[in-house]
């Protein structure tokens, strides 16, 4: 039986020490906690990658400790105790709220005693003020407030983590967001002139090559302003190059034709009527890809000529040509049915054979569908565009046979019409793929700016890890590498060829008395090494060495053969493939294998931007086309 | 309700009166005994609770005269019996006499009652008598009754034993048993005044006036008081609190909590009786502040003259001269107020 004062001052100071324990505690253990915990997460995620979201994490710390204080049992007897202390009352309201009801054989003057207790507890509870019982303040700052403080501010000045370069997407940032990342002086792009060149005529146009040029230009000015650092850049380049991905995937989709075939007898029809007067303008048009002028300047060939009948003559020599060049492009062995048969049957067989490791198996089958059906998508489109090839050819022989002007100027009009479109396409694909080079040159620009003092070992590095590949070693983890399919060979590993010398001849040191009679085997610098030889010392000379001379050593070329183990290295492979005109590496795969290679040495060596553009013509002319 | 409400006001008349009248009772000892007010409330303390008080000091300190003034102030029989090693038991309790009868020549046993028949009985340097005279007290502090030559008799009530010794002079002394011990309610001890209560011992006892206490309360009187103080009501959670006290004291092979100290030192921890001393002491004290409900202060307070003398230490605490004292400080810093 509790008193009403009583209870109302109890629940008021009990309350009132379940706030200061909250902000006791959310000062002691909270703060403290929660930056250590952030410090935590931040390092977490600068060095494992964890997400930085994980930060929040410190916050529940606040709610945590407040449900703590509030939810921990707080007897009022224990409070009335607090209260009695604080205000000397010698444990009355303590004593006061266990004296309950009377009991039934109680003595009355111990009852009498203890409604006295409860009186003079009512009373007193009146008249106490609460608030002084406990005192609510926040705990001073202490030493493990400021290391913690620290250790977050360290954590917070921590270099974020390198994310590699991968070729996933990644997801599009606003580039208004580049502000936020401002440099101090940005990045010398005075080698990127040809590059900006090369971007700049790909402007002009409606369509994703033309947007990727604009996108790396302001790119491009921007990191050499400074406005923003590399690895936003980076992170930029990878966004455009897969945004150019799916345009380059979406156009892959819309092509009916085989786009190779048709740039090669575009290129074989320009060179056609580039060799005559009256179609030259057609054939630089359609070098332009302009099929509206193309269409254009075929079907008024020859109308503003003095000599219609020559003019006449010289159409029609010019759609011989055009015919002949049209029917050898559509003739041309694309070898693509040959492959497309082959790769089946292999499939099949595979398909037939028992699996040993049913996973395996399962992982090759479908790698091997996939590669019949892409065969087989090509062999369409080689088909398509042989029947279109065809059709030109056609119009081309109804421009030169067709009975009357009106019927060969349509069919030089459908003939230009047909080859603008085909022009175009491989326009756009070419566009494209120039597109593509922008963005690889830009990255190499990017990477090159912040990789100056390793150039050297990454270089070293990658010259022999390709050196071991050419020679057939096994890649990383035991995994073949692309270049190998045999062992080792014993030849030595340095690409440089050594040659044995003869070193018969005397030395020529002055000042020694021996003549060097010892045939040791020397390098191609045989003449140096014939001081060995003789006996006893020299006369006094002080200078030992002698002059230098001309070499006088009798060389013998000596051809060297690699001692090729097991499987064809990769020499072999290239080797054989010259001279008898088959290959056993997928061409893609060499290719790939050297242009990556060629593309690495460019990027971290100091190469003249002449050169390294040279460089790059030459494997966009070699890639292969499939 | 109107009689609890008329309760309320006569208990708390009574607790003011009572209050009064044992702060007269102190007042009137301070006027003759200078300083020791420790000591005066402890005995005054043993007197309401109906306990025994063994005072222990140097010789000089003033125990005989506490005890003879306090005698007065109360208006009590008072003996003082001079133990010393050739005390007999008879000596204390009495013994049976050959008497002849005043008519004719028979002549028969007849009682003749010791000192113990007093309501205050000084036992001065008890621990000088033989174990067999300090045992005769046993009977009487404990069952208040005095068997001698078949017969038991009852002491008169208030019955009050209050010895001293000295701490010092431990040759040719027999220490009392724990079990006499444990019959003490409170064992006091009588500190060396300080300075200015040794000038005002000098002024009085070296100048003409002789001051002597005068009788302020009656034996019945303080057995109203006991009654009364019997009837203050003690929260639960206080006895809980003395009884984990209690338990504190011994060592952990006796089941208690023990302190460091306690578990190198103790041998044996206070018996239920120091536990009764300690709430019966409490309730003594809250009614000499006036208080109806005893406090942990109160038991604090309390807590060392009731169990300093229940408590045993073993070789070691002796060896290493380790205060009892010491141990219940310990013990009372490390038991908490709530369960």
């Amino acid at each position: 039986m509790m008193t009403p004062n009583l209870e109302r001052l109890l629940r008021a100071v009990r309350r009132r020490a379940r706030w200061a324990d909250t902000a006791h505690a959310l000062g002691q253990v909270a703060l403290p906690s929660a930056l250590l915990i952030a410090a935590a997460t931040v390092v977490g995620s600068r060095f494992l990658g964890s997400p930085i979201e994980l930060a929040w994490i410190s916050a529940a710390v606040v709610p945590a400790v407040m449900a703590w204080t509030w939810l921990r049992p707080r007897p009022l007897r224990q409070v009335a105790r607090q209260v009695d202390t604080h205000f000397g009352l010698d444990d009355r309201l303590g004593s006061a709220l266990e004296f309950g009801a009377p009991c039934a054989d109680e003595h009355p003057r111990t009852a009498a005693f203890k409604a006295l207790v409860r009186d003079d507890a009512e009373a007193l509870a009146a008249s106490l003020d609460y608030r002084r019982v406990i005192p609510i303040r926040l705990p001073p700052p202490r030493r493990i407030d400021a290391l913690a403080a620290a250790a977050l501010a360290a954590a917070m000045l921590l270099p974020p983590r390198q994310v590699p370069a991968t070729p996933a997407r990644i997801a599009p940032t606003p580039t208004a967001t580049l502000a936020t990342e401002r440099m101090g002086p940005g990045l010398d792009l005075a080698r990127a002139e040809p590059l900006r060149q090369d971007l700049r005529e790909l402007r002009g146009q409606d369509d994703p090559a033309a947007r990727t040029a604009d996108a790396l230009l302001e790119l491009l000015d921007k990191l050499e302003s400074g406005e923003i650092d590399r690895r936003f850049a980076m992170a930029e380049l990878e966004r455009l190059e897969s945004m150019l991905l799916e345009a380059e995937e979406q156009f892959e989709a819309s092509l009916e034709e085989d786009p190779a075939m048709l740039a090669e007898a575009v290129r074989a029809l320009a060179e056609a009527l580039e060799e005559h007067e009256i179609t030259r303008e057609a054939a630089r048009a359609l070098e332009r890809g302009d099929s509206d002028e193309v269409e254009q300047s075929l079907a008024e060939a020859g109308d503003d000529t003095a000599d219609p009948s020559d003019a006449e003559r010289q159409l029609e020599r010019a759609m011989a040509d055009a015919e002949r060049r049209l029917r050898e492009a559509a003739q041309k062995s694309r070898d693509t049915a040959r492959k497309l048969a082959e790769e089946e049957r292999r499939l099949k067989r595979q398909e037939r054979r028992p699996a040993e490791d049913r996973e395996e198996q399962e992982r090759r089958l479908k790698h091997q569908r996939e590669r019949v059906e892409q065969l087989r998508r090509k062999h369409e489109r080689e088909m398509a565009a042989q029947r279109k090839l065809e059709e030109l050819r056609r119009q081309a022989q109804k421009a030169r046979n067709g009975k009357s002007g009106k019927q060969r100027r349509e069919a030089r009009q459908k003939l230009g019409r047909g080859a603008g479109q085909a022009a175009r396409t491989a326009r756009n694909q070419r566009r494209l793929g120039q597109a593509r080079d922008g963005i690889e040159e830009a990255k190499t620009f990017v990477r090159r700016a912040g990789q100056k003092g390793e150039s050297q070992d990454r270089r070293r590095q990658q010259a022999r890890r390709f050196s071991r590949a050419a020679r057939g070693k096994k890649g990383k983890k035991g995994k073949p590498s692309l270049l190998i399919e045999g062992d080792v060979g014993e030849g030595d590993p340095s690409p440089s060829m050594m040659m044995e010398g003869d070193g018969d001849q005397p030395g020529q040191g002055e000042g020694q008395d021996g003549d060097g009679q010892d045939p040791g085997p020397g390098e191609t610098g045989g003449g140096e090494s014939g001081s060995p030889g003789g006996e006893g010392m020299g006369q006094g000379s002080a200078d030992g060495l002698g002059e230098g001379r001309e070499r006088d050593v009798r060389h013998r070329n000596l051809r060297v053969d690699a001692k090729h183990g097991r499987g064809a290295s990769r020499a072999e492979v290239i080797s054989t493939s010259s001279q008898q005109g088959f290959a056993s590496e997928p061409y893609r795969d060499v290719y790939d294998d050297y242009r990556s290679f060629a593309q690495s040495a460019m990027d971290n060596e100091e190469i003249p931007t002449a050169m390294r553009r040279l460089v790059k013509r030459y494997f966009k002319q070699i890639q292969p086309r499939d | 309700m109107s009689t609890a409400t008329i309760s309320t006001a006569n208990a708390r008349t009574e607790l003011e009166t009572m209050q009064a009248e044992l702060h007269g009772l102190v007042d009137e000892i301070q006027r003759v005994v200078v300083g020791q007010d420790s000591v005066i409330h402890g005995v005054v303390t043993c007197l309401l609770a109906g306990g025994h008080g063994l005072l222990e000091g140097v010789p000089g300190l003033g125990k005989t005269l506490l005890i003879r003034t306090l005698a007065d102030a109360v208006h009590l029989d008072f003996a003082r019996i001079q133990f010393t090693p050739d005390l007999m038991p008879a000596d204390i309790v009495g013994t049976s006499v050959l008497v002849r009868d005043e008519g004719g020549g028979d002549r028969h046993l007849q009682y003749q009652s010791g000192p113990i028949f007093s309501n205050i009985v000084l036992a001065d340097e008890i621990n000088r008598a033989t174990p067999k005279t300090q045992s005769a007290l046993l009977e009487a502090m404990a069952e208040r009754t005095v068997t001698a030559a078949g017969v038991t008799r009852t002491l008169p009530d208030p019955f009050l034993v209050l010895a001293t010794q000295n701490p010092l002079e431990m040759e040719g002394t027999y220490p009392l048993p724990e079990a006499q011990l444990d019959r003490f309610l409170f064992k006091i001890h009588v500190e060396f005044p300080d300075e200015d209560d040794l000038v005002s011992i000098l002024d009085r006892t070296t100048g003409r006036d002789d001051a002597k206490a005068k009788p302020v309360i009656g034996g019945p009187r303080i057995l109203e008081m006991r009654e009364l103080i019997r009837s203050i009501p003690v929260a639960p959670s206080l006895t809980r609190y003395v009884v984990r006290v209690l338990k504190a004291t011994h060592p952990p092979d006796g089941g208690g909590p023990a302190s460091d100290l306690v578990q190198r030192y103790v041998r044996f921890g206070a018996s239920p009786r120091g536990a009764q001393a300690m709430l019966l002491a409490a309730r003594v004290r809250c009614a000499l502040h006036g208080r109806p409900t005893p406090s942990i202060d109160d038991v604090l307070a309390v807590a060392p003259p009731a169990l300093r003398h229940r408590m045993i230490l073993n070789f070691e605490g002796e060896a290493e001269g380790i205060s009892i004292d010491d141990c219940i400080t310990q013990i009372l810093d490390s038991v908490p107020a709530d369960s």
